[in-house]
C-alpha cells in the first residue's frame, strides 16, 4: 500500500500546476545562463582570469560544455531551495488546506506511513528537478559547447582537470547536491506537518536558511563553533568534487552531516504527525 | 441479538482547560441508524472524528468491531467509510481520479472498476472526466458519500450529510441512507441539525450538550417517552372538551375549533380518551398523532440547560 500512495503523490504532483514552476524557472534560468555565455562567454572568462595572466600565460579557449555547466550549477544553487520548498512545503499542509488531509488520515494506511511516502515523494521530486537541471547544465551546454578540460579556480588556486575525469565527479557533485537539497525538502515537509497553510512552511523554510546562511558567513567568534554543524554550511559541498586531490574527509563529513539532519527532521515529523489532531 | 460496533467508554478530548467531550460513553449496535444530535459546540464533531482517528482522546477507551483502536487502527479503519464536515476533494483532479486514488490508499485492488460503480450509485455516471472544481456542491457531496463507500465499509459516518443540499438532494441522500441501511446491511452514523432528516432515517439516538451525553437510546423508546402532540377530528368538539373535562384532561388542550382539538397527552393518556369518546357517542374522524424528534430535542435541552443553570448559579 506504500508503494501505492508513492503513486498517488506522484500523480498530485504532476497534475499540480505549481510543480512545473521549478521546471519552468530551470530552463528559462539555465537558458539565459547558455545564451549570455555563448554571446559573450570569452569576455566573461577574460573577467574572471584577469588576475591570473599576470602570472600565467593561458593560450586556446577554456570555454566549453564542462565549463559551463560547472558554472551554471553554481549560480543554480541559490535558487534550488525554493524551488525545492515551493513544493514540498505544500505536501502535508497543502492537503490540510483544501481539507483533502481528512480522506488520506481515515484510510488504513498508518499516520507514518503516509508522511513516509510525502517524504519519499519529496526525494523523488528533488531528485527529478536535479536531474532536469543536469540535463540543462551539463548536457545542453556541452551539446552547445562541446567537451574539454574543466579549468576550475579553488582554494588552491587554479586547477585543470582532464575530460575523462569530469563526468564522473559532476555525477558525485549531483549526487551531494541532491543530499543538500533533500535536506531542504525535510525541513519543508517536516514544517509542513506543523502548519495547516501552504505558505508558512515555504516562507519558513527560506527563512532557516537565510538565518543559518548569515550565521555561516559572519565571522563571529560565538558562531566559529556553530558553523561546521550549520546545514547550509554544507550545501555548496558538492564543489569540493572539483578540486584535486579530492578532499573526501570534508565530503564524508558533509555527507554524514545532512544525511544527519533529515534523520533527525525526519523522526521529528514522523513522531508529531503521528500524534497531530487533525481539525481542519 | 446485534452485536455492538462502536463501545465507547469515557471519552474525554479537552483543548486546555476546555473540554470538548467529556466522559462521553455509547455504544452503536450493528445494523442500526444512530442520529448524533446536539446544538453548535456540543461536540459531535470531535466524536466523529475521534472514530476516524482524526483526533485522539486524551482518556477513555474506544471498541470498534470490538477491537481496540490504539492497537488495530488500519484494521479498523479498513471497515469505516466517513464523509466528515464538508466534501473535499482534489479540486485539480477529475471525479474519478479522486476516487482512483482514494481507492489505492484504502487498498481496493481494482479501484477504477470501483470508482465507476460508486459514480453510478450517487448519480454521477458520465461526468467521472469533469474536474471536481466544475462540480456544484450538491455534486461534490454525492462523491463524498462515494468516497465514503469506496472500500465497501461496515460502518459509515455522516457529519452533516444534508448541509448545502436542495431538496431534491435531501430526499436523494435520505433514500441513499435508507438504502444502504436496509438493503446493504451498513451500520450508519449520522450527525445532523436537520431533525425532520434524522428522525426519518434514524433507529437510535444520541443527545449530546456541552461534551456530555444528555439522553441515549432506542429512538422509537425515547419518543414515546415524551408528550405528543394530538390533533382530533371530532363530529362536536365542544361535546369532545366536556369528556376531556370529565377525565382531567381540559387542561391539556392547547387549541380547539369546531371540530378540531390540540392537545398534548402521554402514550398512556390516549386509549382512554378515545373509548370515553366513542362510548359518549362522539364521532371520531382522525387521531393524528405528532411525536417530534425536534420537540424532543428542544424539551431535553431546556431540561438540562435549566439544570446546568441551576448548578453553576446563571440566572434562569
Amino acid at each position: 500500500m506504500w508503494w501505492a500512495s508513492l503513486y498517488n503523490e506522484s500523480i498530485k504532483i504532476l497534475a499540480k500546476p505549481r510543480s512545473y514552476l521549478g521546471f519552468l524557472a530551470i530552463t528559462l534560468l539555465v537558458g539565459v545562463i547558455l545564451l549570455a555565455l555563448a554571446l559573450d562567454g570569452e569576455s566573461y572568462l577574460d573577467f574572471v582570469t584577469g588576475s591570473l595572466e599576470q602570472n600565467l600565460m593561458m593560450e586556446g579557449s577554456m570555454l566549453n560544455g564542462h565549463l559551463v555547466g560547472f558554472i551554471v550549477l553554481q549560480m543554480m544553487v541559490v535558487h534550488l531551495p525554493l524551488l525545492v520548498a515551493l513544493v514540498t512545503g505544500d505536501l502535508i499542509s497543502g492537503e490540510a488546506a483544501m481539507g483533502t488531509l481528512r480522506n488520506l488520515v481515515t484510510r488504513p494506511l498508518s499516520r507514518k506511513s503516509l508522511l513516509l511516502t510525502k517524504y519519499g515523494a519529496a526525494a523523488v521530486y528533488t531528485m527529478v528537478l536535479l536531474v532536469w537541471l543536469g540535463l540543462m547544465a551539463v548536457g545542453v551546454a556541452q551539446w552547445i559547447f562541446g567537451s574539454g578540460d574543466l579549468a576550475v579556480l579553488s582554494g588552491e588556486g587554479l586547477q585543470i582537470l582532464p575530460s575523462v575525469e569530469v563526468m564522473p565527479r559532476f555525477l558525485q557533485a549531483f549526487a551531494l547536491a541532491f543530499l543538500a537539497l533533500y535536506t531542504v525538502a525535510c525541513i519543508s515537509v517536516t514544517f509542513s506537518c506543523l502548519a495547516d497553510n501552504s505558505i508558512g512552511p515555504i516562507v519558513g523554510t527560506m527563512a532557516l536558511i537565510m538565518v543559518f546562511t548569515l550565521i555561516g558567513t559572519l565571522n563571529v567568534p560565538l558562531f566559529e563553533n556553530v558553523r561546521p554543524f550549520l546545514f547550509t554550511t554544507h550545501m555548496a559541498a558538492w564543489r569540493s568534487l572539483f578540486v584535486d586531490p579530492t578532499p573526501w574527509g570534508d565530503i564524508w563529513f558533509s555527507v554524514g552531516l545532512l544525511t544527519l539532519h533529515c534523520a533527525v527532521l525526519m523522526a521529528f515529523g514522523l513522531w508529531y504527525f503521528d500524534r497531530k489532531d487533525i481539525l481542519t | 441479538m446485534s452485536r455492538p460496533i462502536i463501545e465507547a467508554k469515557g471519552l474525554i478530548k479537552s483543548y486546555g482547560t476546555f473540554k470538548a467531550v467529556d466522559d462521553l460513553s455509547f455504544e452503536l449496535l450493528e445494523g442500526s441508524v444512530m442520529g448524533f444530535l446536539g446544538p453548535n459546540g456540543a461536540g459531535k464533531s470531535t466524536i466523529l472524528r475521534m472514530l476516524v482517528d482524526l483526533i485522539r482522546p486524551v482518556a477513555g477507551n474506544l471498541f470498534l468491531f470490538g477491537l481496540d483502536y490504539r492497537r488495530h487502527r488500519g484494521q479498523i479503519l479498513s471497515r469505516i467509510g466517513c464523509l466528515i464536515e464538508k466534501p473535499d476533494f482534489y479540486r485539480y483532479l477529475g471525479a474519478l481520479q479522486n476516487l482512483e486514488l482514494l481507492g489505492r490508499a484504502s487498498g481496493i485492488p481494482n479501484p477504477r472498476q470501483r470508482a465507476m460503480e460508486m459514480l453510478e450509485f450517487v448519480g454521477l455516471a458520465g461526468r467521472e472526466r469533469d474536474a471536481v472544481s466544475s462540480f456544484s456542491h450538491g455534486m461534490r457531496q454525492r462523491l463524498g458519500l462515494a468516497q465514503c463507500l469506496l472500500h465497501n465499509p461496515d460502518l459509515i459516518i455522516l457529519d452533516e450529510p444534508g448541509t448545502g443540499l436542495d431538496p431534491q438532494g435531501i430526499v436523494d441522500m435520505r433514500e441513499m441512507i435508507l438504502t444502504l441501511n436496509r438493503e446493504q446491511g451498513k451500520t450508519i452514523l449520522l450527525s445532523s441539525h436537520h431533525l425532520p432528516e434524522v428522525e426519518a432515517v434514524t433507529t437510535h439516538l444520541v443527545l449530546m450538550n456541552r461534551g456530555r451525553c444528555l439522553v441515549q437510546g432506542s429512538a422509537i423508546e425515547l419518543l414515546s417517552q415524551q408528550d405528543r402532540k394530538i390533533r382530533l377530528e371530532v363530529d362536536n368538539a365542544s361535546a369532545a372538551m366536556h369528556c376531556l373535562n370529565s377525565m382531567l384532561l381540559g387542561d391539556k388542550v392547547q387549541q380547539s375549533n369546531a371540530h378540531y382539538l390540540e392537545l398534548t397527552l402521554s402514550r398512556e393518556e390516549l386509549p382512554p380518551l378515545i373509548k370515553v369518546l366513542v362510548e359518549g357517542g362522539i364521532a371520531v374522524y382522525a387521531v393524528e398523532s405528532r411525536q417530534k424528534l425536534e420537540d424532543y430535542y428542544m424539551q431535553i435541552l431546556h431540561q438540562t440547560s435549566n439544570e446546568t443553570s441551576h448548578v453553576v448559579g446563571l440566572p434562569l
